[in-house]
């Protein structure tokens, strides 16, 4: 649910490895859960999870949790209107029901009535009050507003009536030190204390998704104002854990929320554990080592142990046995991508179709990801809806790149071909994965006599360069912000041309348009993923990208941890787990 | 003498200041837009420009830089683009942890390099002198970060003697100590050890330790109270270097144990661009550096009298 939308491959991985590592069952169950304690397979209370965290938190505030470690944390404070479940179907959380009218431009929730804030200094005397729907409008309104330099926005940006208007003209007061002549975001509507209403400027089909993001978590106006430029280290919320403590660079604890409201299927309220034990660590080496000592409740297998771990089958060797195995995918697309508005290769189709054919990605996922991996046929990772088993994609096949090379005339072979000299290959550090992968990428683009240097600078200035369109070949990935395949096509909108949008590549092609805005106004599900399958045709064919992989994890569990689900986009359902005694 | 240091101080702020500047030129020339790192890549260029605005990102370096230096001047490091936290008050709520595994470092390198060193000496070329020569170069050698994966895979990981990592306050935090005490401790250990060993080798040779000999006195009172001492000097030289070791040494192993400290905090820094934070931790590093060199020299006075400042 973090909302993070270029990552690299290498980030990727740290963050799967990353989520987090153990738990250990401490605690002990008292009398009056005697019942709980005997349902076969189901649900038991206590026990305090434990994991391994590999980067510093930024923020606790959703408005600002844009990066993977701050929104695992906040995901179990806060709650949104509505979530993904674990076939990343959306399920209602706050909104018990939503209706959509006027052609979907109109998005009607009613509010669920028993939801708590947590208990917290800044309510008065120190208890959370009943969530309404003018907490959902605040926070709303957080995001809009230019002074809370929310790093969400862009969820809202054109997208909502009266938002643009709203922010324009408070951020101009601020400026000129006076009060706001526009004091609401028109197209966010209290209709009683309970119903909420959003009205969007068009029909934007998969707009759902968005208020299952980190950003719309809701916060209450008294915390928020409370604690001031600290709230962002003092989160209120109406999640299934409080925060108990934040020691940066250290551990994050948390414990559980008694008033929670949510139940499982049974009826017994949630979460299961008493808490949560987060210890921020930086090397997955150690956190691995930590996990095996049975100091964390899961971990990633990192590649120094890979060996010992994993047997060539990728299933457990011997001594890892007593752990359970977890396979995860992360709805991602590893690619690199080519500048379209350089000559040669973005203004040529045959030579961006000949860098496709000329790599071998299962032999790359094989030889340098240990598996983890799934060659990628087009934008579209496997899991997503509308992922298209039919795509063709591109075949390993070196005498067909050769062959369209020549055609392009570019064959070093060719009597009247000219070569078509070095090409630099600009990727970000801070990975070995990535470099190795860029090297192997090298090395059989250099057999099809596609010779390529690599250039490895910091995650900045490459994302600078990106943006600015000065590099013509650049590594670059792509995580699911949401389930919908809007998300990754838009990568390839012309309307959305980096830096502005997050089409890096300034792929741009009228059909493609065409059908992506076709696709926005449509409301039958079914009928816009037949527009996504045919638009991403054009991608494949087009070939902005040199399409790579999906990432494919492996988690070890500790053998007591229960229902604990790795979700695409570093989803991180805490209030589920529970601990086998 | 309190005019030597308060002439060592005013002679430190040129220093200061030319490291605030190569510093805040570096994290320019190095390219990258900080604003837009701290928005988020979906921003908008609107936003990333408002925020550049409200932090001063728009104008030219060199009036960024007098921003600051004005700012510092008032004792204000800013607050971090990423996490809004006061810059100052992050350094300060790290600096006792790195206080803590520089301070144990230094003197585990302390308390166990001298005595290898006057061993060493006293022994020259012995099998024990080779040994503990080889095991000093060793030492010197190898990268701390290295180290420190070894030790925690020996003897946290197989032997389970001690934590993997971690860290705590008190007595309790002693145990989560040890290992990178030893993983930072052991380059100046072996430097302390080689330098014991070269200079008293040295000072055996002269005269005086002849002449201590000759007056009857024991081999122990001739090592340890006239050959140490005058042996002592040019270890407490390099002492000031290696604090700028031990320094830069906790960036990578705190990184390793997850330690809270300031090296931590620089790292993060470093690679979300964070300038504010990037700066804070070099200008504390660099104050703290300038004050122990201060320190070191004047110890000199005390272990040489021939040593006066006026």
């Amino acid at each position: 649910m973090v909302k993070r939308m270029k990552i690299h491959i290498e980030k990727l991985y740290v963050l799967i490895m990353a989520a987090a590592i153990v738990l250990a069952g401490i605690g002990g169950c008292g009398k009056k859960e005697a019942q709980l304690q005997d349902r076969e397979g189901k649900g038991k209370r206590g026990g305090v999870l434990r994991v391994a965290l590999t980067g510093e938190l930024r923020s606790l505030d959703p408005a600002r949790v844009g990066d993977t470690a701050s929104g695992l944390i906040a995901e179990q404070i806060y709650n949104g209107l509505v979530e993904f479940d674990n076939e990343l179907k959306i399920r209602p959380v706050l909104a018990e029901s939503w209706t959509v009218t006027e052609g979907g431009k109109v998005w009607r929730f009613n509010l669920r009535q028993d939801v708590k804030f947590h208990d917290d200094p800044s309510f008065p005397g120190g208890k959370g009050r009943k969530l309404v729907a003018g907490d959902i409008k605040y926070s709303f309104e957080r995001i809009v507003n230019a002074n809370t330099l929310s790093t969400g926005w862009w969820l809202f940006n054109g997208k909502i009536k009266g938002a643009n208007d709203y922010r324009e003209e408070n951020a101009l007061a601020e400026k000129e030190n006076r009060e706001s002549r526009i004091k609401d975001v028109e197209g966010f509507k209290v209709i009683d204390a309970y119903t909420f209403q959003i009205e969007l400027t068009r029909p934007f089909a998969p707009f759902i998704n968005l208020m299952a993001m980190s950003y719309t978590w809701v916060v209450p106006k008294e915390a928020v104002e409370y604690y001031g430029k600290d709230f962002f280290k003092h989160p209120v919320g109406t999640g299934p854990f409080m925060l108990e403590e934040w020691s940066p660079g250290l551990r994050v604890i948390m414990k559980r929320n008694p008033e929670y409201w949510e139940a499982d299927e049974d009826g017994v309220q949630l979460p299961y554990l008493d808490g949560i034990n987060i210890r921020i660590l930086r090397d997955n080496l150690v956190a691995f080592m930590e996990f095996d000592k049975g100091n964390f409740d899961y971990s990633g297998i990192p590649p120094e142990v890979w060996d010992k771990v994993m047997t060539k089958e990728n299933k457990l060797t011997s001594k890892y046995q007593k752990y359970q195995l977890v396979k995860t995918s992360s709805l991602d697309t590893g690619y690199y991508g080519f500048m379209m508005t350089h000559s040669p290769i973005g203004t040529n189709k045959d030579l961006r179709q000949a860098f496709n054919y000329a790599i071998d990605r299962q032999s790359i996922i094989d030889n340098v990801l240990n598996g983890r991996g799934i060659p990628a046929k087009g934008a579209l990772p496997p899991e997503m809806p509308g992922f298209n088993k039919e795509l063709k994609g591109y075949d390993y096949d070196p005498a067909k790149a050769k062959e369209l090379l020549a055609k392009a005339g570019f064959s070093n072979g060719f009597p009247n071909g000219k070569g078509l000299g070095e090409i630099t290959l600009q990727l970000n550090s801070g990975g070995t994965t990535n470099e190795d992968v860029a090297e192997a990428i090298q090395d059989q683009l250099g057999k099809v006599g596609i010779n390529v240097k690599l250039s490895i600078i910091s995650w900045p200035q490459h994302l600078d360069s990106v943006d600015r369109g000065t590099t013509q070949f650049f590594r670059m990935g792509w995580v699911a912000d949401y389930p919908d395949p809007e998300n990754f096509l838009a990568l390839f909108y012309s309307k959305n041309f980096s830096p502005e949008g997050p089409n890096s590549t300034r792929f741009s092609n009228e059909e493609f348009d065409k059908l992506f805005e076709e696709a926005l106004n449509l409301t039958d599900f079914d009928k816009r993923l037949k527009l996504y399958q045919k638009a991403e045709e054009i991608v494949v064919e087009e070939a902005p990208w040199l399409f790579i992989s999906h990432g494919v994890g492996y988690v070890l569990l500790q053998p007591n941890l229960r229902n604990m689900v790795f979700l695409p986009m570093a989803i991180n359902r805490y209030k589920v787990v529970w601990l086998e005694k | 003498m309190y005019q030597y240091i308060l002439r060592r101080l005013v002679q430190a702020i040129p220093v200061l200041l030319g490291v605030t500047f190569v510093t805040y030129f570096l994290v320019f020339y190095a390219g990258g837009d900080p604003a837009r790192l701290a928005m988020g890549v979906r921003s908008d260029l609107a936003t990333v420009e408002s925020f550049k605005e409200e932090w001063g990102l728009n104008k030219p370096w060199y009036v960024q830089y007098c921003t600051f230096l004005k700012r510092l001047a008032h004792g204000d490091l800013g607050r971090s683009l990423s996490t809004n936290e006061e810059v100052l008050l992050s350094i300060l709520e790290r600096f006792p942890a790195t206080l803590k595994l520089g301070l144990a470092s230094l003197a585990f390198a302390i308390i166990f390099g001298i005595p290898i060193g006057i061993i060493s000496a006293v022994k020259p070329r012995s099998f024990l002198d080779n040994i503990l020569m080889v095991v000093a170069l060793l030492g010197i050698s190898t990268p701390s970060f290295f180290f420190g994966i070894i030790l925690i895979w020996v003897f946290g990981y197989l032997l389970g003697w001690l934590p993997v990592s971690g860290f705590d306050t008190g007595l309790s935090g002693i145990k989560y100590l040890i290992l990178p005490t030893i993983a930072l401790g052991t380059g100046p250990l072996a430097v302390f050890a080689r330098l014991t060993r070269s200079s008293m080798l040295e000072v055996l040779r002269q005269e005086y330790i002849l002449t201590a000999r000759a007056k009857g006195l024991g081999e122990v009172r001739v090592i340890l109270k006239h050959a140490l001492k005058n042996s002592l000097i040019s270890v407490v030289t390099v002492l000031g270097s290696s604090l700028a070791g031990l320094l830069s040494g906790t960036f990578f192993v705190e990184f390793i144990f997850g330690w809270p400290g300031i090296g931590l905090l620089a790292v993060d820094a470093i690679s979300n661009f964070d300038i504010p934070v990037i700066l804070g931790t070099v200008i504390f590093a660099s104050v703290l550096f300038v004050l122990a060199n201060i320190a070191v020299d004047i110890t000199y006075a005390f272990l040489d009298p021939r040593i006066h400042y006026g």
